[in-house]
C-alpha cells in the first residue's frame, strides 16, 4: 500500500472549500454588521422624523396638514416601535405622543394593511406583527378578526392574539379572554394576568365564571376576583367554601381575605376545620387579614395543628398582631403543650426583633412579663446582648 | 511488524478524516437549526409585550440561589445586581459555603444582618447549616451560613431548603445579572408553564468590563487573547450547539451560572447530587432521565439566546488549565453515569443527537484528536506520510475549526448587537488561528481532565480570581 500521499488531493479540495466558505462567512459577519448599523440608524432616523412630526402636531392642535400626512403614513413597523418603544435606546416617545400616534394610525392605510396581514398573512411572524399592532390600535372593530385569531391552530399566533386582546381592554375583548379561560388550561395564569388589567366593568363576567363546572376556572375566577373587590359577590364565594376541590376552598379564603370586612367570618372559622393542609392556612391568614387582633383568639386554636405551614401562618399572625395576642397566651403558656408554648416564644421574639419603637418593645416586654416572668427576663437579656 | 506501521498510520488517517468530517457535518446542521431557531426566539422577545409581565400581580414569583465560597472581589456587584432587577416577586437566598474571606462581612455592610428563627427542614444532603440570618433592610433576603465539603451543589441544597417560591433560579456569586434578566426568562416560562422545567439563557465574560454597584457602566470587551477566545467559545457553544439542541429538548447543560428550574421537579429529583466535581451538567441530564421514566407527559428543557448575565472568566493560561480540566472531568463523570442513555430510543433526541456528540466529541474527542495528530506528525516524520498529505491534514483541521467558530458567530451577530465592529474583527481573525495555540491549551486542560477523572478526582478547585 502506497501511503505516501495518499489522499491528499481529496483533502485539498475539502480544504480549499472550508476555506473559501469560511472567507465567505467573514465577509458576510462585517458586511452584516455594517447593513444592521445603517438599517438601524434609517429605522431610528425615521423615528425622529415621526416625533417631530407629533410635537409639531400637537403644537398646531393636530391641524397641521403636512405632519398629519407624515405620521399618517406610516409603517406597522413603526406604529410597534412607538408604542412599545423598541427602539427605546435611540428614540424614547412618552404616552400622550404614544396616544396621538395611535389616533392618526387608527384612520391611516397602515392599518388596513395590518388587518389584512392578520387575517391572511401567510408570514407567520407579519402576522403576529399585524396582530400585536391591531392590538395596539385599540380600534374595537379588529376584534371580530382578533377573535378569529384566536382560533388558530399555531401557538404563538394563539398566543400573541391574546397579548393583543389585553392591550385593547374593551368589553368585547375581555370576553374573548374570558372565553379562551375556559378553554386552554395551559394558559390560565397567563389569561388571569392579562384581565387583571382591565377595568373593573368586567367583573360581572368574572362572577359569572364561578359557576363554571371546571374547578380550575373557577379556581381563576377566585384569585381575579379580589383585584376588582366586586362586593355583591360575595355571598357567591362564601357558598364555594363547600367546594369539593380543595384548591377553590383554599382561593375562597384568600378571596375573602382580600375583600376584607368581618361578614364572611363564620365561613372562614369554619375553614379552619378543612381536611387540606393548605385550606387552612389560607383561613387563618384570611382571618388574620380580615380581623386583625380580633383574629387571635380564633386562631390562637390552631396552634395544636398537625401541619407545620398552618402553625407559621398562625405564629407570623401572632407576631403581627402581637399586642391584641399577648393576653391570650398566658393560657397555651400555662396549660399548652411545649410545642405551642414554643411557638409563641418564637412569635413574641420575633416581633420583637423587628420593632423598632422602644415605646412598643417595653409594652410588649411588660405584657410578657405578666404571662411568663422568667421567659421574659431571659428574652430580655437576650435582646440587650 | 515493518510493514503493520503504514496501515496503522493509514487507519488512523482515515478515521482522522472521517472524525473532522462528521463533525463537521454535525456542527453545520446544528447551526443551521440554531440559526432558524435564534430568529424565532428573537421574533417572539420582540412580539412580547414585557410591562404586560412586569406590572402582574400573577406573575410567577422566584426564589434566587446564590451559592458563594470567598467571593470578595464580586460579592458586592453581583447582590446589587440582583436587588436592581426588573422584576415584580422574587426572595434571594445567599448561602455562605464557609467563605474565610471578606464575603460575608461585606454582604452584612450591604444587608445588615440578624440572625432569625426560621423554620428549616432539611430535604436535601446540605452539610452543617450553622445560621440563618435576615436582612434587617430588605426582607426578601435570607443568608445562610454553612460548613463547607459538599461544594456547590451542597450550598444550593441548603438554599432549596428554605426556597418559597414555585421557581428556582441558580446563579454563580461572581455573575452580574441585566437587569431584564428574570423578566425575560419568565416571561417565556409563562407562556408554557406545564411544560417548561428547566431553562437557561445565553451569558458572557465580563472581563474589561467597569462595573459599580451591580449596574454595568461600560461594557469593554477584554482584548486578551484568553478571554477573546472564551467569548468565541461561549458563543459556538450558546449559538452553534445548544439552541439547536434546545430546539430538539436536548439540552444537556442549564448553566450553573445562570439557570431557572421549577422548585417541584428538583424536589422529586432529590436536590442537587453532591457527589460530582460540578453539579449542572448531571442535574440536566438527570432531569432528562428522571421525566423520561418517571413521568409521562412532555416536557421542555430549553435555552434561551438572551444576555441574561455576565461572569468572570478565567484570564491566564493557568486559570483557564484549571477551569477546563474541571469542566472535562464533570462532562466525562456524568456521561460515564448516564451511559445507557447513548441510542436508548425512550430518551428520543437526547440519545441520538446529544448523547453521540458527548461521547464522540467531548469524551473521546481528547483521544481522537490526540492520537491521530500524534500518529499524523510521526508519519510525516518517519517518512510514512508525505509532506503533502501533512499539510493537507492539518489545514483541514484549522479550516473545519475555523468554519464551524464562524457560523456561529454568523448567527450570534444576527442576534445581539454587544460586540463592536473591530471586536468581531479580532474575533474573526482569532478564530482563524485557533488551531495554532488555544486549541491545544483545552486539549491538554481535556487530558488533565481525564486523567483526573480517572483518578477519581472530585475536588472543586476554584480558580484564582484577578484582583480588581
Amino acid at each position: 500500500m502506497n501511503m505516501y500521499n495518499y489522499h491528499a488531493d481529496l483533502i485539498i479540495k475539502i480544504d480549499v472549500i472550508l476555506l473559501g466558505a469560511s472567507l465567505l462567512l467573514a465577509a458576510a459577519i462585517v458586511l452584516y454588521i455594517l447593513v444592521k448599523r445603517h438599517t438601524n440608524a434609517l429605522r431610528d432616523k425615521g423615528l425622529l422624523e415621526l416625533k417631530r412630526a407629533l410635537y409639531t402636531l400637537f403644537q398646531s392642535g393636530n391641524e397641521d396638514k403636512t405632519c398629519l400626512g407624515t405620521v399618517a403614513g406610516s409603517s406597522v413597523q413603526q406604529f410597534l416601535d412607538i408604542q412599545g418603544n423598541r427602539r427605546r435606546d435611540a428614540v424614547f416617545f412618552n404616552q400622550k405622543e404614544q396616544a396621538l400616534f395611535r389616533e392618526c394610525f387608527v384612520s391611516s392605510r397602515a392599518l388596513r394593511r395590518a388587518e389584512e396581514a392578520a387575517r391572511n398573512s401567510h408570514n407567520k411572524w407579519q402576522r403576529i406583527e399585524a396582530i400585536i399592532a391591531l392590538g395596539y390600535s385599540g380600534k374595537e372593530e379588529t376584534v371580530r378578526i382578533l377573535r378569529k385569531s384566536l382560533t388558530a391552530k399555531d401557538q404563538d399566533i394563539h398566543y400573541f392574539t391574546a397579548i393583543a386582546l389585553a392591550q385593547m381592554k374593551t368589553a368585547d375583548s375581555a370576553h374573548a379572554l374570558i372565553g379562551l379561560l375556559e378553554q386552554d388550561h395551559f394558559m390560565q395564569r397567563k389569561l388571569v394576568s392579562l384581565l387583571e388589567s382591565f377595568p373593573a366593568g368586567i367583573a360581572g363576567d368574572i362572577i359569572k365564571l364561578l359557576d363554571e363546572k371546571d374547578p380550575s376556572v373557577r379556581f381563576w375566577a377566585l384569585k381575579l376576583l379580589p383585584k376588582f373587590k366586586p362586593m355583591q359577590c360575595r355571598k357567591k364565594v362564601e357558598a364555594l367554601a363547600g367546594d369539593p376541590s380543595d384548591k377553590v376552598r383554599a382561593a375562597v379564603c384568600e378571596c375573602l381575605g382580600a375583600l376584607g370586612g368581618k361578614e364572611s367570618r363564620p365561613v372562614l372559622e369554619k375553614c379552619l376545620e378543612d381536611e387540606t393542609w393548605f385550606v387552612r392556612m389560607r383561613a387563618v391568614q384570611a382571618l388574620a387579614q380580615t380581623l386583625g387582633g380580633e383574629s387571635i383568639p380564633v386562631i390562637l386554636g390552631s396552634l395544636n395543628d398537625g401541619s407545620i405551614p398552618v402553625l407559621d401562618t398562625v405564629k407570623a399572625a401572632i407576631k403581627d398582631n402581637i399586642l391584641a395576642a399577648l393576653p391570650y397566651m398566658k393560657k397555651t403558656f400555662l396549660e399548652g403543650d411545649d410545642f405551642a408554648r414554643r411557638l409563641c416564644l418564637e412569635a413574641i421574639e420575633s416581633s420583637l426583633a423587628e420593632t423598632a419603637d422602644p415605646a412598643l418593645r417595653e409594652k410588649i416586654v411588660r405584657a410578657f412579663k405578666d404571662i411568663d416572668a422568667t421567659s421574659a427576663k431571659t428574652m430580655e437579656r437576650w435582646l440587650d446582648a | 511488524m515493518h510493514s503493520l506501521f503504514p496501515k496503522i498510520t493509514y487507519i488512523i488517517s482515515v478515521t482522522f478524516f472521517l472524525y473532522f468530517l462528521v463533525l463537521i457535518a454535525y456542527y453545520t446542521f446544528l447551526a443551521i437549526v440554531g440559526f432558524i431557531e435564534e430568529r424565532r426566539k428573537r421574533w417572539e422577545s420582540e412580539a412580547e409585550i414585557y410591562p404586560l409581565v412586569y406590572f402582574s400581580s400573577f406573575t410567577v414569583p422566584v426564589s434566587i440561589i446564590i451559592p458563594a465560597r470567598n467571593e470578595e472581589e464580586w460579592i458586592r456587584d453581583s447582590f446589587l445586581s440582583i436587588l436592581n432587577l426588573n422584576y415584580p416577586e422574587f426572595e434571594i437566598i445567599l448561602v455562605d459555603d464557609n467563605s474565610t474571606d471578606r464575603t460575608l462581612a461585606i454582604l452584612d455592610e450591604i444587608l445588615d444582618l440578624k440572625i432569625r428563627n426560621t423554620q428549616y427542614i432539611k430535604h436535601f444532603k446540605d452539610g452543617q447549616v450553622k445560621e440563618i440570618l435576615k436582612s434587617a433592610k430588605y426582607t426578601n433576603v435570607t443568608v445562610i451560613t454553612k460548613t463547607g465539603g459538599l461544594k456547590k451543589a451542597g450550598a444550593v441544597n441548603a438554599g432549596l431548603n428554605i426556597a418559597r417560591y414555585g421557581y428556582v433560579c441558580v446563579m454563580d456569586a461572581d455573575t452580574v445579572l441585566e437587569r431584564d434578566a428574570l423578566l425575560k426568562v419568565m416571561a417565556y416560562i409563562e407562556k408554557d408553564p406545564e411544560r417548561v422545567i428547566g431553562i437557561g439563557s445565553y451569558f458572557g465574560l465580563s472581563n474589561g468590563f467597569d462595573i459599580k454597584d451591580g449596574i454595568i457602566k461600560k461594557r469593554s470587551f477584554s482584548y486578551n487573547p484568553i478571554i477573546a477566545y472564551q467569548n468565541l467559545e461561549y458563543i459556538r457553544s450558546f449559538f452553534g450547539n445548544r439552541i439547536a439542541w434546545s430546539r430538539f429538548n436536548s439540552m444537556p447543560n442549564v448553566p450553573g451560572g445562570f439557570g431557572i428550574w421549577r422548585r417541584d421537579i428538583l424536589y422529586e429529583m432529590g436536590g442537587y447530587a453532591t457527589d460530582f466535581t460540578c453539579e449542572d451538567i448531571e442535574l440536566t441530564f438527570r432531569a432528562h432521565d428522571y421525566i423520561e421514566k418517571r413521568r409521562s407527559k412532555d416536557y421542555k428543557i430549553l435555552m434561551l439566546p438572551y444576555y441574561v448575565s455576565w461572569t468572570e472568566g478565567p484570564s491566564n493560561i493557568k486559570s483557564l488549565l484549571s477551569q477546563r480540566s474541571r469542566w472535562q472531568r464533570v462532562v466525562n463523570e456524568t456521561v460515564w453515569k448516564y451511559k445507557y442513555m447513548l441510542c436508548n430510543p425512550r430518551y428520543k433526541a437526547f440519545a441520538f443527537l446529544t448523547m453521540p456528540y458527548y461521547i464522540i466529541y467531548e469524551v473521546l474527542g481528547v483521544f481522537l484528536e490526540t492520537i491521530s495528530i500524534v500518529l499524523v506528525l510521526w508519519g510525516w516524520l518517519t517518512g510514512l506520510l508525505g509532506l503533502k498529505v501533512f499539510i493537507a491534514f492539518f489545514c483541514l483541521s484549522i479550516t473545519a475549526q475555523t468554519f464551524i467558530s464562524l457560523l456561529s458567530v454568523f448567527a450570534f451577530m444576527r442576534s445581539q448587537n454587544v460586540f463592536r465592529a473591530g471586536y468581531v474583527a479580532y474575533m474573526i481573525f482569532l478564530a482563524f488561528v485557533e488551531m495554532f495555540w488555544y486549541k491545544w491549551l483545552i486539549t491538554i486542560s481535556k487530558v488533565i481532565g481525564t486523567v483526573d477523572f480517572l483518578r477519581s478526582k472530585k475536588t472543586y478547585d476554584q480558580y484564582q480570581r484577578a484582583k480588581r
